[in-house]
């Protein structure tokens, strides 16, 4: 056991030089038996820095109640010769250790933090990111079920103190019936204009409908008529150019045969041997047929 | 500009340091002898600060600070500013769970000059806990130093296995409902 004891404080006394640089042998006592409260003590120090002057006021430095205050439960460390003697507890030792270890722990994970910007760091973000809204979505729904919930334990709850009001039977059990009954009429009066809201309701979906209806059926008239006025207008041009046609075609004819006649006319008038010049009525008729028609 | 930080020191062996930044001196000093008082299995210093930054001449005759403790006078509309303005001298990684604001007086609601929602809204910035005590009363100030106590003893990581952010998130995590 002894030996097991010395093993542990060399271990440590490596782990304290490790841990503080400086190699030093310190001294302490039971920590149960350091626990009472020591005199507050505040530190003998020089002079105030000239910060002080400044209007900071002086923080470890100053004299007074302005000091530092040292409320000891362990001796100082150092100072202490090679020869000092070590009366410490294997409890409190391992305590120390779990301390340190803690400390190293802490250290270690500040340091790491501030090397910062690993790719496994950014990684994690980014994961941490994207789960973000699963799990908003997952506190929504506890945060519902947990209203929901609490909802209905205030209802039973209200429902129970209701019901032993009610089995004590005495006056405001009545005015508790009373307002019941009240809410109850109340309820009966709403029930009714809802269904009379939805009954006006109901006949006003009908009436859109039907107005829906007759604009889509007057759409569609609008468009076949539309169509028809095309087709008739289509069809009204053909019919009169094929019109014109004939009637142009009809006078070149009537023309002809004109021209035939006059000339017909006027071989007859001429191989007559009548003296046209004479009449004043043949002349004008001669002299007529002289025109061209055409 | 002078920036606290937690982890550029190493720790001293089985001791921590509290660091107490107030306005009201006299509250403070009151504190930190409770804090004395109670009964410890390590060594422990006790700073005192009316504001932030630290005079830098004495740093390195300064431990490494386990915990900063910011004390409002919930009567003094001055010690908020006072804590707000120390807050910008803290570096980020304190916020981790090594800060801590202690509202001092709250026994007295008639005399408040610091509406409540301030002090959430710095909760709720600084992710850091709200510890509500009344110094003059002795029992509540003798709890306050006992809880500032174990606050300590985890920030300085002297319990294993619990590390100063897993205690402040589950201090949070009771805060939030």
């Amino acid at each position: 056991m002894s030996e097991l004891c010395l093993y542990k404080l060399l271990v440590f006394s490596c782990v304290l030089r490790a841990f503080n640089k400086d190699a030093f042998i310190f001294t302490a006592t039971l920590p149960h038996a350091s626990a009472q409260a020591l005199p507050l003590t505040p530190l003998r120090a020089p002079a105030r820095p000239p910060s002080c002057a400044r209007g900071r006021r002086c923080v470890a430095g100053g004299r007074g109640p302005r000091g530092q205050f040292e409320g000891g439960a362990m001796a100082e460390p150092g100072g202490a010769g090679p020869s000092a003697e070590l009366t410490v507890g294997v409890p409190f030792l391992i305590s120390l250790r779990e301390q340190l270890k803690q400390q190293l722990m802490e250290c270690q994970v500040a340091a790491r933090a501030c090397q910062g910007g690993c790719p496994d760091h950014d990684m994690e973000e980014k994961a941490t990111v994207e789960s973000m809204p699963n799990l908003e979505n997952e506190l929504e729904k506890i945060k519902t079920s947990f209203k929901n919930k609490t909802l209905v334990l205030q209802r039973m709850q209200v429902a129970d103190a209701l019901q032993k009001k009610m089995a004590e039977n005495d006056g405001e059990a009545r005015l508790i019936v009373d307002t019941l009954l009240n809410i109850v009429e109340l309820s009966k009066t709403i029930i009714q204009f809802q269904r009379e809201t939805r009954y006006i309701e109901d006949k006003i979906n009908a009436i859109r409908r039907k107005r829906l209806v007759l604009r889509q059926a007057e759409k569609d008239k609008m468009q076949k008529i539309h169509l028809m006025m095309k087709k008739i207008k289509k069809l009204g041009s053909k019919e009169v150019n094929e019109l014109l046609e004939k009637i142009r075609e009809n006078l070149q004819t009537e023309r002809e045969m004109t021209t035939a006649i006059q000339n017909v006319f006027q071989s007859i008038i001429i191989g007559s041997q009548v003296n046209w010049a004479e009449d004043p009525s043949l002349k004008a008729i001669v002299l007529q047929l002289e025109k061209d028609i055409s | 500009m002078e920036v606290l930080r937690p982890f550029d020191k190493l720790p001293a062996i089985n001791s921590a340091a509290l660091l107490l930044v107030g306005a009201d001196g006299s509250a403070q000093q009151r504190l930190a002898e409770a804090v004395l008082r109670e009964p410890k299995a390590f060594r422990i210093s006790i700073h005192l600060a009316a504001s932030l930054p630290l005079p830098a001449e004495r740093d390195h005759l300064r431990p490494r600070i386990d915990l900063i403790v910011f004390i409002i006078d919930i009567k003094s509309k001055y010690s908020l500013k006072n804590v707000e303005a120390s807050l910008a001298h803290v570096d980020a990684s304190f916020f981790l769970g090594k800060v801590c604001f202690l509202v001092t007086g709250v026994g007295r609601v008639n005399s408040c000059s610091i509406e409540m929602s301030a002090i959430w809204k710095l909760r709720d910035t600084y992710c850091s806990p709200v510890l509500l005590c009344e110094l003059e009363s002795e029992k509540i100030q003798a709890t306050t130093a006992q809880r500032l106590l174990r606050m300590l003893q985890i920030c300085a990581g002297h319990v294993p296995g619990v590390s100063a952010l897993t205690f402040s998130s589950l201090m949070r995590s009771s805060a939030d409902d």
